[in-house]
């Protein structure tokens, strides 16, 4: 089917970088693709070339430049606006993280709207020595008294990184999905939660119940306050009060509660007749496939979708791109790609993409492989510390211990600076079965950037492993890497040895706890010796990873 | 002792029991084994069309005082240990409650939450094939535990009756009300502890009214205790909850119906209007006058118990406790309300939803309070009475009994 083509003007010259021409790209080729359904369409787009972008950041503001401004968002009509910034320097690379989109509510006459664009953009976006592209998109959406935003939110991956069952097809995609604005599907505070919905298997959730449903469901929103101009948050019950039945009913299930002291049903924010009683995962499948075959690689897409009062829906597509990715392929131990998404053949607008196929020989340590288990996002992450409990020395535990050790695992995390560190330990972790593994709570290892479970208990006893599925939402809401080391399995190896000789901090930090000091052990980067950090590399695609400590080469 | 699980622990205390008791040790060795038990195997249609071949079981661990009764729950240990205990543990129960079951678990090796909705249901009436002819109402009840939710136990009663060719509502319970569940099943656990408190507040002369209480765990048993506790009590401040995130502290009050509202509406207790946010940790160590710990196994230790300030704990979850704090909390003089007997509102209220669905007549939610009361208070009083005439704390008395009382009923029988 042939779409009207999509709006795109760029204002200034010069490269715009991987990403922005990535969805340049796809926004001139998505009208002429045929698969592509029509509830599907790019919204009007403005590209800000990097130097014309500096100048906004940085000039004295005049006249010229607001007139500028304003011819720059004239074709963007008087809507509210997404914009998302992205490198443009010869090194960007796809793979990266984006910083997260901010919105701009537009109001009044052009002029003014010019002034306070600027005025916000320069509160908003930091201004750097790197080159950097801004992509402006109109966004449409339901305005409610002084309320605006997108009836809801998305991003979809072509590949999944959190397919928690091996019923789950990791090639068939999975989506996130949040009413209003997407602030909420970027929230790592592990404080909200989003609906995540496996493309090919939308009826198979990862909770126990309906409780567990709703206590997982999303409870805020955001939106845009088009009289104060600024993005706030507001109950989502709220918001679905001034919704038509039909939306609501597209959106929101109930079933029945055993927690709800008055009884009966409880109702929650699902998503479920939505993707059950539409064809909208069909036609976010055929989008990624679109997408997937235009770049030669799993797509991602951020997005928004408004749904009419007659349950009719549309999407506006805001961003697409290979999806992020840190290939790990071959021997580990010999090389690692620390490079992007890119491949060589891989062409956008009849050109290649830059590539960024850089590697490093490690040669130093490898402290842990694993292969098998991997749910997250694919990541290269820095590590100051690790907190390793050694199997044979829990197990010797008697089950009272092991909750005392629960316990100071929560004291240390309180303790820890949030992020760069990880937890690595024998069993499933927040289990409620200290026989099987370690029984904290999530809110006693949620400052940890990654959980690495070792799957070994002691001869008698090897745990099932969990794919971290009992804390499947809170993983994704905290965006906490998960993996597991299936010790004798090739691929998979710990080097308990370097591990077990490695100072333990444990007492320096919490001294009260010096006592367990053999069997929590908390160590330093820097205890192996000349390099800032440990490196934790993590494929969730090819369902690899390997840590091992930085020698600062090859980078 | 290896102390590596939960069987160790189970199996000491069960020990220390029948060495108290004096029991013959043929008859111990009776009572320590399962009467019967069943593994089988179970193919479930995936969605996708492939088959997962499922392992499921049923432990019958002792019928001597009436049929078995026990949960089904969907299980990751292939050993079937934990099962055993758990087993054995119902039979205990329902003993100490005085009511005419024995004990039993069972369910499915698989973890439930990889299944979809279909295959959830495919599930448990596959395992309702296999193990039919061992169950029914005089036989083998079973009762819904972890994960399983009334829509899954209307199913296993509907392939039953399928099977059987007639109705049958007394071999399932936590049924929907719709199908023969029982008013009061919702709250039973909380009402149970409170109904509990309400008596150990008699025992020690505390004027209920004025108590100041605190609930560490704000989820069903959690909120069910706020509401309950006032309503049973005729008062008392409700100082502090905490859910697994964060809590909140107010030395005011805290408005119980006001913070459930707040929870089911935010998912989370932290930024309820007017108080103050604590940790759970120190949440144990308020200066109140009654204590529900109710989430977690294991948050009293030797490392905090000297510093709780509580008169009375009653211990909703399961093994909030360990050894050694119990130890410490009984020199200290706490009225510790021992899980065993804090819980066991829900086994009573499934044993009346087994009663109703034999009678075919169904109580009102006053008459399945009331005897849900009365059965609290007399087996509270038996136990109190125990634990002075053998001066041993409530949590061993609770057990001499309950093992007491199925040792009877095997020598009556002739078994043993």
């Amino acid at each position: 089917m042939l779409h009207a083509a999509a709006k795109i003007t760029v204002v200034g010259k010069g490269p715009l970088g991987p990403v922005a021409e990535c969805l340049q790209h796809v926004c001139r080729t998505l009208p002429t693709t045929a698969s592509i359904p029509d509830t599907i369409a790019c919204p009007p787009l403005c590209f800000v070339a990097p130097e014309v972008l500096r100048e906004w950041l940085t000039a004295e503001t005049s006249a010229r430049l607001y007139e500028q401004i304003q011819a720059a968002l004239a074709p963007l009509g008087a809507r509210p606006l997404r914009l998302q910034v992205c490198r443009a320097d010869e090194d960007a690379d796809l793979g990266e993280c984006l910083p997260p989109a901010v919105f701009l509510a537009q109001q009044g006459a052009p002029a003014e709207r010019a002034q306070q664009f600027l005025a916000s953009l320069r509160t908003l976006i930091p201004n750097t020595a790197t080159p950097q592209t801004l992509v402006l998109s109109a966004l449409a959406g339901h305005q409610q008294a002084r309320r605006f935003f997108p009836l809801g939110s998305g991003v979809a991956y072509a590949a999944n990184p959190y397919a928690w069952s091996e019923y789950i097809a990791p090639e068939a995609g999975v989506a996130r999905l949040a009413l209003g604005l997407e602030t909420a599907l970027q929230d790592t505070s592990g404080e909200t939660f989003t609906r995540t919905v496996a493309l090919a298997a939308v009826q198979r959730r990862p909770e126990a119940d309906f409780d567990d449903i709703a206590q997982h469901s999303q409870r805020f929103a955001t939106v845009l306050n088009l009289a104060t101009a600024r993005v706030e948050p507001c109950e989502v019950t709220d918001l679905l009060k001034e919704l038509s039945a039909r939306q609501r009913e597209l959106l929101l299930s109930s079933g029945p509660s055993v927690l709800a002291p008055v009884g009966g049903d409880v109702a929650a924010l699902t998503f479920d007749r939505l993707l059950t009683r539409t064809d909208f995962v069909g036609d976010l499948q055929r989008l990624l496939a679109a997408l997937s075959a235009l770049f030669h690689a799993p797509a991602e897409i951020a997005f928004t979708f408004n749904v009419e009062t007659t349950g009719a829906y549309q999407f506006q597509l805001h961003h697409a791109r290979p999806m992020a990715d840190w290939p790990l392929v071959g021997n580990l131990r010999e090389q690692v790609l620390v490079g992007g998404v890119l491949n060589p053949a891989r062409q956008v607008a009849g050109r290649p993409l830059p590539t960024v196929a850089r590697t490093t020989t490690i040669k130093t340590e490898v402290l842990l492989e694993a292969e098998g288990a991997v749910l997250g996002r694919s990541r290269r992450q820095p590590l100051d510390h690790l907190i390793y409990i050694p199997a044979e020395q829990y197990a010797r535990l008697p089950l009272n211990a092991r909750f005392e050790i629960a316990r100071l695992l929560g004291r240390l995390n309180r303790s820890l600076p949030a992020g760069r560190w990880a937890l690595l330990g024998p069993g499933r972790w927040c289990t409620s079965s200290p026989e099987l593994g370690l029984p904290t709570t999530f809110a006693e290892i949620n400052r940890a950037v990654a959980l690495i479970e070792v799957v070994e208990m002691h001869s008698g006893l090897t745990p099932d492993v969990s794919r971290g599925i009992h804390i499947f939402n809170e993983l994704i809401g905290t965006d906490m890497l998960y993996l597991a080391i299936f010790p004798g399995n090739p691929h998979n190896a710990l080097a308990r040895e370097r591990l077990a000789a490695a100072p333990n901090q444990l007492a320096a930090v919490l001294p009260e706890a010096a006592r367990w000091a053999d069997v929590v052990r908390l160590i330093e980067a820097r205890a192996f010796g000349g390099a800032a950090a440990i490196e934790l590399h993590a494929d969730s695609r090819r369902q690899r990873a390997i840590a091992y400590v930085a020698d600062g080469r090859g980078e | 002792m290896s102390a590596d699980n939960k069987t160790d622990m189970a199996w000491t205390q069960f020990d220390e029991a029948v060495s108290f008791l004096g029991l013959d040790p043929d008859l111990a060795e009776f009572l320590r084994r399962p009467v019967r038990e069943f593994i089988f195997t179970v193919p479930v249609r995936m969605d996708d069309g492939r088959t997962q071949i499922m392992q499921g079981y049923r432990i019958q661990h002792n019928d001597a005082r009436g049929p078995c009764s026990g949960g089904f729950r969907w299980h990751r240990d292939e050993s079937l240990t934990g099962g055993r205990v758990m087993a054995a543990w119902n039979t205990w129960r329902a003993a100490l409650m005085d009511l005419p079951l024995g004990g039993a678990s069972g369910g499915l090796i698989f973890d439930s939450k990889k299944l979809s909705e279909t295959e959830k249901e495919r599930a448990v009436r596959g395992w309702i094939r296999a193990i039919a002819p061992e169950l029914g109402g005089h036989r083998d009840v079973v009762t819904p535990d972890l994960y399983t939710t009334p829509q899954i136990m209307a199913w296993m009663m509907d392939e039953f009756e399928t099977l059987t060719g007639r109705a049958h509502p007394a071999v399932i319970t936590g049924k929907p009300l719709v199908l023969g569940g029982t008013q009061g099943h919702n709250d039973a656990l909380a009402r149970g502890g409170v109904l509990e408190v309400r008596e150990a507040c008699k025992a020690l002369n505390l004027d209920a009214t004025t108590c100041s209480y605190a609930i560490q765990g704000f989820g069903q048993a959690g909120q069910h205790t706020a509401l309950l506790h006032p309503e049973i009590l005729g008062g008392g401040k409700l100082i502090a909850v905490s859910d697994s995130s964060s809590g909140i502290v107010c030395s005011e009050g805290l408005d119980p119906k006001a913070v459930v509202d707040y929870k089911r509406r935010h998912g989370k207790v932290s930024g309820f209007p007017g108080a103050s946010p604590i940790s759970n940790e120190d949440l144990l160590e308020l200066n109140v006058d009654i204590l529900y710990p109710a989430a977690l196994e294991g948050v009293i230790t030797s490392i905090n118990a000297e510093q709780i300030n509580a008169r009375i704990i009653c211990e909703l979850a399961t093994g909030t406790t360990t050894p050694e704090a119990d130890t410490i909390l009984n020199v200290k003089g706490v009225y510790v309300i021992p899980d065993f007997l804090a819980s066991a509102g829900g086994s009573i209220v499934s044993y009346f939803e087994q009663v109703q669905g034999h009678i075919n007549y169904y109580w009102l939610r006053d008459d399945v309070n009331q005897r849900l009361d009365a059965r609290i208070s007399a087996a509270l009083q038996e136990v109190r009475g125990v634990a002075q005439s053998r001066n041993v704390p409530l949590r061993f008395a609770a057990l001499l009994l309950a093992i007491s009382r199925v040792a009877e009923a095997v020598r009556l029988r002739g078994w043993v």
